[in-house]
This record gives structure tokens, sequence and C-alpha cells, in this order.
């Protein structure tokens, strides 16, 4: 039967190994409470705790569908009080965590570092174009109004023949960039090929939130 | 301990506006003079290393970093959110030719930010090379500040189940072909979380950057020797007879836009700011010309990319934790080299496994073009990647443009192309090895190969196409050499500049040559031992030094003219007349001569007593900076037979006269003032409330009507003693006529020239390049080029005229400069029109044109200061 592996390691605060904590893993059921238990276990003097389980333990309608539970942690001290509640991933395999036990102290009003940051992206690559077409056009003038000496001429003509690579190489720059910006956009699209990307919230300074790194892996490694 | 200046000391500043900080924290508003022991530019691996020691031994610390405060909580793990405050240039810095993409950091705390925190010792083989170079770090120094950077890092081996797929694929691998030399990495990163987005900052802080080490350290003492300067970017260093007496620049919000100004003063001063900006800086300062910026490096490197049938999801944990060392100056044998055929003992290369996240990996994919990348891209989670790192010769080179931009040229040579290939083979290899369907690379001209017989045809378009290959860097370094001869390098062992006695550049660009191991822990290693020599040399050689009082062109009561309006109104507002109305009298004769102007050579202040100079404040809006091209203004006050004081006011750009009479009051409002009260229709509907606030200095405010607090239509400050930058066209004419021509080879250099107008100086707008060439016969001629405003550019004879010089152009019959010598380093020139009718309609030359009735036609005046050498400006590769 297949079987399914959570593991991963939990350090403190202070970012050092949280030994003897209990971990337990559920599958969030949409419809059926409580969810179902997939395991239980201990992280171990590094922090680590891993657990397997197979199909067995989530054998209900929605999962035989697809056969990927939706699992999610609950991690609790060894007063059973609970310290943090994980996001839920989807695994066809494994999934491995590295949480580190610190909630933050949201404040709604901290200031927004990214704003315009689309424009200071733009105004960079402008100064790139600029470096090109400016620069050109002064050693082409310098070259052309001007009688400069030979070792100033071949200085010169060699920038000057880079120009068209230069631009050549400014202009492919900025397709891919346009391409990737627009590609980026598309959220659904880097959804579809299972980027799982940021693993904190947009402005984590505002907002509540735990830190957990979820890394869902849909296939066992072939070297492992 | 000294706290400078008695005030807190222990602080981050910064232009943003920014809340939560673990450190104490507070936004800059206004300009800043302030002094230290020690000032460092750049808080990169090198400056905070400094910085940290320096100010824990005692040292009081300034540390200026041009980029943002920026810590964990910040890092938001979103490349288009973090590149822009994280990255130099939002990440868009290439080499001139723009296929050589170059990665720095530009926020506190430097590259180490976005690094990917591996740590190498310096190889001893480098060492002993470097050694023979002439660099005297002994051994000892060596090891122990290796082993100190180490500890303070909290270096440690990647753990077995650290390796993710990515990094254990260059593991199986090596093994499969049968490479000998490969381990797992060093990291400074404490029980990492391993999320993978190590190139736009550590929202955990686990990875030990030089800000959660070096610089929290040096913050945490309890009473801190060390003030931050963030968002400040230092453009100039001012010296003189080889000591540095102070840096000026600017702080700057995000977008650029300069706020205020900035002046350090220091014993010692070091240029910290990275491979690239520290040689940029020496260039535009004129120091180091013909050596600063030679011999740049890159380790310039590619990916190769294997595409496999089963999932590996590299973003998954650490980017960068298994090393091929077989290839590389810390290999261990050389058999693997004779096997693969790498004849020649110079190349050499490391395999380093890394990922990207998603942005940056997707540019890596780039050089199949866009549609094939659309595809490519959907495989993301099938790709091994790994890197090759080359032990690249010196052959880059930062020079200036003629715009004062960086110019980094750098041609991969065959060695380096050799190195390329050879990593590109093995990986291609490794990869096919594996299973790769197919495997991806950065050569333009092919991209993808679908299988092993496929390899020499690419290592072919390698060596013999280059210009198709897109290569990248994250280690410049060299450029300022450490050596013993001021010809081939910049600074000595100590990193000091040679012939300073107070400059010090060291960062990655001291290194003689590359290192061949990822740089930060030599970096920070080099400057460990450059601070213990400071500390060690301290009381003999730097204590002594003067510390200089210099404001540079920073906004203060004694320097008004360098004010923005607001605070020139507050200091209007807050300060006192200090002299009564006869204080005001100016010279009795307004021609100038001897007794009424003076100029002093050492400070270039002039001194002209014909009349108060108006000068506006340096705002840079639409309406001041009209003010300051046409609404200049001078007033001048004499003692007639009475014992009244009689007053004129006169706007350059205008033949008015207007006659006042200034009064001591006590005005509502103001308290006790000068009142300037106009005579004749229609000004007397004017009226200027002056504050005398020393010998040389009034302050200002004009009304309209009945004066009343804000009710302002002007405010201003006036000076009979002024910086050459404000000179008067009058004055101009006067300093011309008194200076003599200067020899044709003193010309030889480059120079900037700025307009003077009665206002106001200019902003740069001529570049020149002196030169001399041969005529036909083999005579000698000087020759100029020039560039008028950042686009006009042409070429002009300079000719030894009996009192000047003179220079001709193709236009040369209509217009030609004349030009004469105030010191070494200034001109001063008239840019001639022939003559014209022009003076008839104009007589008073508006703005920048100044009539000359002897000769009857106009002419520019001007000002040109030498920047530099020839040899800073070439940019030597297409
Ligand atoms: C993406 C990336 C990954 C890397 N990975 C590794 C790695 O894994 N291991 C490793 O050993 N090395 C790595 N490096 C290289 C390493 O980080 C650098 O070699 C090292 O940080 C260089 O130190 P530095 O002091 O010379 O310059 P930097 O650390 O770059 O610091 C220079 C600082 O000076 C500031 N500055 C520049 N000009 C001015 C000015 N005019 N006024 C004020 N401030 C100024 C800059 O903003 C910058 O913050 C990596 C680099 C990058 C970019």
């Amino acid at each position: 039967m297949e079987t399914f592996e959570l593991k991963g390691k939990l350090i403190s605060r202070e970012q050092v190994p949280a030994v003897g904590l209990h971990v337990e893993a559920f599958d969030k059921d949409p419809v059926l409470k409580p969810d179902d238990d997939l395991g239980k276990t201990n992280t171990d003097s590094n922090g680590f705790f891993v657990m397997r389980f197979d199909k067995s333990k989530f054998n209900d309608f929605w999962e035989t569908l697809d056969g990927t539970p939706d699992i999610y942690l609950v991690v609790r001290d060894d007063k059973e009080r609970q310290l943090l509640e994980t996001g839920e991933a989807k695994t066809k395999r494994e999934i491995e965590y590295h949480i580190r036990l610190d909630r933050n102290v949201p404040n709604p009003e901290a200031a927004d570092p990214y704003s315009g940051n689309a424009r200071r992206m733009l105004n960079m690559l402008a100064e790139v174009g600029e470096l090109i077409g400016i620069e050109n056009r002064i050693n082409l003038d310098l070259l052309n109004n001007g009688d400069p000496t030979g070792e100033i001429k071949k200085d010169l003509s060699n920038f000057i023949n880079g120009y068209e690579d230069r631009r050549n190489n400014f202009d492919q720059f900025i397709a891919i960039l346009t391409s990737l910006t627009g590609f980026l956009a598309e959220e659904s699209r880097v959804g579809n090929i299972g980027y799982d990307g940021a693993q904190v919230p947009k402005l984590p300074r505002r907002v509540p939130y735990d830190q957990v790194i979820i890394w869902p892996r849909q296939e066992e490694f072939k070297w492992a | 301990m000294a706290k400078a200046g008695g005030v807190q000391m222990g602080i981050i500043y910064g232009t943003e506006k920014l809340t939560d900080r673990n450190e104490k924290y507070e936004v800059i508003e206004s300009d800043i003079v302030k002094r230290a022991d020690v000032c460092i530019i750049g808080s990169g691996a090198a400056g905070a290393v400094l910085a940290k020691e320096l100010a824990e031994t005692g040292r009081s610390v300034i540390l200026i970093e041009k980029g943002g405060y920026y810590e964990g909580k910040d890092m938001n793990q979103r490349e288009l959110d973090m590149m822009p405050l994280l990255w130099k240039n939002a990440g868009f810095n290439f080499a001139d030719n723009l296929r050589i993409a170059i990665a720095q950091g530009c926020c506190l705390g430097g590259s180490t930010i976005i690094n990917d925190a591996v740590c190498f010792d310096t190889p001893q083989k480098v060492r002993d090379q470097w050694k023979d170079m002439g660099v005297n770090f002994t051994d000892e120094e060596w090891g122990y500040h290796t082993d100190r950077v180490n500890k303070i890092l909290h270096v440690t081996e990647v753990a077995e189940g650290e390796l993710n797929r990515n990094n254990l694929m260059l593991k199986v691998g090596a093994e499969k072909l049968g490479l000998r030399n490969h381990n797992k990495n060093f990291r400074n990163c404490v029980n990492c979380m391993q999320c993978g987005f190590c190139h736009i900052g550590c929202h955990y802080e686990t990875k030990q950057n030089v800000l959660v080490t070096y610089i929290h350290s040096a913050l945490s003492k309890p009473d801190p020797a060390m003030k931050i300067y963030c968002n400040c970017n230092i453009e100039k260093i001012i010296f003189r007879n080889g000591i540095v007496e102070g840096v000026q620049g600017s702080f700057i919000d995000i977008d650029r836009t300069k706020l205020y100004r900035v002046r350090i003063n220091a014993k010692i001063f070091v240029l910290s700011a990275g491979a690239i900006a520290s040689s940029k800086l020496l260039l535009q300062n004129g120091i180091a010309q013909n050596t600063a910026g030679l011999g740049l490096c890159l380790h310039p490197g590619v990916e190769v990319i294997g595409d496999f049938d089963y999932e590996i999801k590299g973003n998954q944990g650490i980017p960068m934790a298994y090393t091929v060392h077989d290839f590389g100056v810390t290999r261990n044998t050389e058999l693997t080299r004779e096997e693969y055929n790498v004849d020649d003992n110079t190349d050499e290369f490391l395999i380093e496994s890394i990922f990207l996240p998603l942005f940056q990996f997707s540019v890596a994919l780039s050089a199949g073009g866009i549609a094939e990348h659309r595809r490519l891209i959907q495989r993301f989670n099938n790709y091994a990647m790994a890197g090759i790192v080359v032990r690249d010769d010196n052959i880059g080179r930062v020079a200036l443009t003629s715009t004062g931009r960086a110019s980094v040229s750098y041609e991969p040579s065959q060695k380096e192309l050799k190195a390329i290939a050879k990593g590109v083979e093995v990986l291609a290899k490794m990869w096919f090895a594996l299973g790769a369907r197919r495997v991806i690379n950065s050569h333009r001209a092919m991209p993808i190969i679908e299988k092993e017989e496929d390899i020499p045809r690419l290592l072919e378009k390698i060596l013999g196409d280059p210009k198709n290959l897109l290569l990248g860097s994250a280690h410049p370094q060299s450029g300022n050499k450490i050596g013993n001869t001021p010809s081939d390098s910049v600074v000595d062992s100590n990193c000091r500049v040679h012939g300073f006695k107070n400059l010090f550049v060291c960062d990655a660009s001291v290194f003689p040559t590359s290192v061949g191991v990822n740089p930060q822990i030599s970096v920070m290693t080099v400057a460990s031992m450059v601070a213990s020599r400071i500390i060690k040399d301290w009381d003999n050689s730097y204590s002594n030094l003067p510390l200089s009082g210099g404001q540079g062109n920073t906004c203060s009561i004694t320097q008004p003219m360098y004010c923005p309006n607001i605070e020139l109104s507050e200091f209007f507002e807050s300060s006192k007349t200090r002299f009564d109305t006869s204080m005001l009298v100016n010279s009795q004769t307004d021609k100038l001569d001897d007794s009424n102007w003076k100029l002093d050579p050492e400070s270039l202040m002039i001194y002209n007593n014909t009349h108060w100079k108006g000068i506006y404040s340096r705002d840079s809006n639409i309406q001041n900076t009209l003010l300051l091209y046409f609404g200049g203004f001078w007033k001048r006050f004499t003692k007639g037979d009475t014992s009244d004081i009689a007053g004129t006011t006169h706007p350059f750009e205008s033949p008015v006269f207007a006659k006042n009479r200034p009064t001591e009051k006590e005005l509502e409002g103001f308290g006790k003032v000068i009142l300037l009260e106009y005579e004749d229709f229609p000004f007397n509907q004017f009226y200027d409330v002056l504050k005398i606030v020393d010998e040389n200095t009034v302050l200002g405010k004009a009304f309209l009507g009945t004066p009343r607090p804000g009710r302002e239509i002007l405010t201003f400050s006036m000076s009979r003693k002024y910086p050459f930058e404000f000179m008067t066209e009058e004055d101009h004419e006067l300093l011309y006529s008194k200076m003599k021509k200067p020899s044709l080879e003193s010309m030889v250099g480059i120079w900037t020239g700025r307009l003077i107008s009665d206002s106001m100086w200019s902003d740069t707008v001529f570049w020149f390049r002196y030169y001399f060439d041969y005529d036909d016969k083999g005579g000698k001629i000087l020759k100029n080029d020039y560039v008028f405003g950042n686009a006009l550019a042409g070429s002009a004879v300079v000719t030894d005229k009996e009192d000047h010089l003179e220079m001709r152009d193709l236009t040369g019959d209509f217009f030609h400069d004349e030009i004469r010598r105030v010191n070494d380093d200034i001109l001063v020139g008239k840019y001639y029109s022939k003559e014209s009718f022009i003076t008839r309609w104009l007589p008073q030359g508006p703005s920048f044109l100044h009539v000359d009735k002897s000769r009857g036609s106009v002419y520019l005046p001007y000002v040109l200061k030498r920047i530099g050498d020839e040899s800073a400006y070439r940019n030597r590769v297409g």
C-alpha cells in the first residue's frame, strides 16, 4: 500500500531546536467532522520529527477521488497546550516542514516598503537603456566631429562597434522581461507549474502568521 | 570614549519611514555634518567587519550605506518586491556589453544580505600567490582572522539532511562520473529554515549576514560608538596633500531623488563600497587614475540545467549546499583534471549546486527566446541546476564614461571560455548520466541539447561564438589591487591608498587576483586583518591626524547659500540680527579693486564688498529654478555725508536700481530686525525684512505690503563672502583679468565645466578631454574633445595665444573659447561669439550670456574643474 511521509524540523524563537514537542497530523475534511487523525509523534533532540501512514488513514469519499489528503499539523507542548496549527497542503507522497515557533506581533500600521517597486524597476531599466543610447551617441559624435588620436579613436570605435551587440542584448532582455512579467502576473499559471512560492504574507509586519515552511512533493526522490 | 558631536551614538538613520525595527532607527530630515574617528563607506562584507572591530576597540565610527535598512521581517520572499530594495540597480546591473549580469547588494549589510551563505576560507594556494605578488599578511594573521570571522558568522557544515534534491543531484552525479573531490558546503546559517530565498533576503534571520552578526553586535554594546547612515550615497572625497578631510554625498529616497546633503569629517576614511563602486569612487575623485578599476575579475559563470522525467523541486531548500572541487583552486588531486584533459594549470573552476527563485530562474532560462521560454518554464519542478564559477584572470576594467557613469568592460578570453566549456561539458555529461532528457544552457545559439553526442558542438560554440554566451557574476572582485608599487596597484598591504595618509580601500576590490572560491569569507578576513592593523597603528599613525571642521555644501546658518527654503526660513525665524545698519555698508566705490575684492586661493572663497549678493534656496522646483537663473539680485548700501545709510536693490536681469532705506525696528511678529523700505513707485509697495547673522551674511524675507510673518513672497540670503561657485559675472570678469594662461602641458586631462550667471553657476554642462596629438610634421598639438549637455560632442584644437589659450572647433568662425588658469585644477574661460548685433538688443546679457562691450560681442563665462586623467575614462571594450 502507498505510504505517505511527513517530516521536518522545529526550532524555537531563539533558533535552537525545539525538543520534545508533540506533532499531530490531520486530514482536513470538508464534510465529515472531526478531521481524520493521521498520526502523532514527538520532536527528537535535534528538533526533527517524521511520521508515516498509508491510505487507510483517510479512506473517505473525497480522498478516494484523487488520493491526495489535505494535510495539516498541530504542534503542542508537553502540557498539551497548542502552539501552532499549520496551513493545509496536498501531497501524493511527502511533505517536509520547517517551523520556527515565533508568532509575530502584527502592526496594522506598519510601513509598506514595497510600494512603488514596479516604478523603481522600470527606472533602473531605463537607466540601462540610456547607458546604451547616450554613451553611444556621444562617442559616435566624438569620432565623427572630432579628430582624435589613434589610440582614443580605437577605443571609441571599439565602443561603437559594440553598439549593435549591446542594443541587441538589451532588446532581447526587454523582450524576455516583458514576457516574464506578464507570465508571473498570471498567478494561476504559477499555480499550474506547482511553484511553492513565498511562505510568508505579502506584508509580513501587518498581519499575524506562523513561520511555517511547507514543501509538498508528489513523488519519491529517484536517488533516495 | 568620545561621543561624536556630543550626540548619543549607536543609531541607524535613513530617509525611509520604517516601523518596528530591531535596532534604534531614526528618519533623517535635514542635511548633516558629522565627525568621527573613522568613516566607512559601504556596509557590506568588508565595511561591517571594519566598523564593528574599530568601534569595539574605542574608535567612534560612522558607517555609510547607499541602500536602505531592511531586516528579516521585511523580506517577504517575493522577488519583484525585494530586488528593488536589496539589489544594486534592482538587479539590472550589467557589464557594458549587456551580456554579463552582475549581482551585487545595495542595502545595509551589502551583498551578504542576498548571498547564498556559502563559506570557503581563502585557499592556501591563493594566499601564497598573493604573497608572491607583494601582499604581506602573515600566516598567523590569516589563521587568526579566518577563525575569528568563521566564529562570528557561526559557520557550520551543511548537515546531511539539509541537502535538498537539487544538491543531491550534483552529489549523485559527481559520484556517477567518478569525480573525486566533492563535498557539502560550509554555510553561515544557523538552523536554516530552508526556504530557498537566500537571494532576496533571509526572512527568518537564520542567515548570519553581517547585519545580524557584526553590525548588531556593535550596536548592542551598552555605549556603542557607531552611527549608521543608510540611504546615503557618497560621491565626493575632499582631500589635499594626501590627506582626506571629508566625504560628501546625498541622502536619497528610494527613487534616488536627492533629499539632503551630508558631509562627514574623520581621521581616517575607508572605502568599502564593493568592487566596481569603490573603483568608481576613486576614479571620479581623481585618485589612482591609472590603476583603479584595472584588472577587475568577475568569477564569470554559467548555469547548466538538466530536465528530468522525475520530480526535483530544486527551489525547495538550500540553494547552494554542495560543491565539486575537482577542477578548482581547492582541488586535492590532479587526477580528474588529467582525465578531463584540462591541460593548463591555471584553468580553474568550481561546480556548485545552485537553484533560483522563479523570476531569477526564468531569466536564467531566457537564452532560448520567448516562445521556447514559456514551454521550458512549465518544467520548473523537474529541473536540476548547477553552476560553474571560473577563476578568471584580471581581464576586466572599471572606467568612467563622459556622463560620469561607471563603465564595466569585460570580455572573457580563451582561458575563461575554456574553463566554462570544460565545466559545461562535465555538467552536461552529469545530467545525461542521471537520465536528463535534455540539457539547457545559456548559449543563445544552442540553448538546448538533447543528447550527449551534441556536447562537443556546444563546446565549439562556447569557444568560437562567445558573443552569444550569456554570463552571470555574483563575485565581482579585484580592480583596486593590493601591491607594493603605485604603478600597478592601488593600495598597500594595510589597504591604504598609495600616496595617502588616511584613505583606505577595503573590500573585494583589493584582491590582487580572483580568489577562486566564493569570496565572502576572504573579504571579511582581509577586513578583519586590516582593522586590527589600524587598531594597532592608531596611536602612532592616525590619532594625531587633523579632524576637519569643513561643512562642504551642507546647509547651515553660516552658509545659508546651501539651504533649502524651509531651513532658510527657519534660520531666519530663529536668529536675531546681531549688528546695526552700519554693518550693511559696502565699499565706497562700486568698482572692483584690491580693497573690496579678494579671492582666497586655498578655500576659493570670494570676498566682494561692492555689494551684497542675493542668493536663493537650493530647492529644485520650477519657481526656484527660474529664480536661480533669472531672478538674481544684489543690494548695495552706502553712507552719504549725512549719517543716513542709503540702499539700492538691483535685479541682474533688468535695468532697475530701486532705492531704499534701512532702519532698525522692533517689528510685530519679527522682533528686532532691519526693515528696508523702498522709496519710489512702483517699488514702494515692497518691504524687505533683514537679519544680519554675521559680518558677511544676511538673511532676508521680501514682502508685498506690510510685513507679516508667513506672508513673505520670497526668502533669501545675502553674502559679500561666498564660495567660488556663487561668483557673479563681474567676479568672473575680474578673476579672468587677473589670471595668466596655463601651459599647454598642464591642460592634459579631463575637465568639467559649469556656466556662470549672476545668480549661480549651472550644473556641470561641459565635459572636456585635453590630449596631445601630432600634426603631419610631427609637431605636437593640443586637442580637446568636448561633450556639451550630455548630448552634443565634438573636437577642437587649442592654440597658445599671448595671454590665454584659445580653442576653436568647426564653428571656429562664430564661436571660440578663451581660457586662463586659477590653479592647477581650476580654469576660467569664456565662450565668445563673433562680434555681434545681439549686444544691441540685449545690453545686459540675460542669464548666462555676458556682454563684452569692448569687443561688441557676447560670451558665456564658465569655470572648468579638473576631475581626473584621461586614463580613467577609457571604455576599452565594445
Ligand atoms: C546573489 C549573490 C550571491 C552570493 N553568494 C555568495 C556565497 O554564497 N558565498 C560567498 O562567499 N559569497 C557570495 N557572494 C559574494 C559576496 O557576498 C561578496 O563577495 C561580498 O559581500 C563582497 O563584499 P564587499 O564588502 O566587497 O561588498 P558588498 O558586500 O557588496 O558591500 C558594498 C556596499 O557598499 C555600498 N555602497 C556602494 N557604493 C556606495 C556609495 N557610493 N556610498 C555608500 N555606500 C555605497 C553598497 O550599497 C553595498 O551595500 C554572493 C553575492 C551575490 C550578489
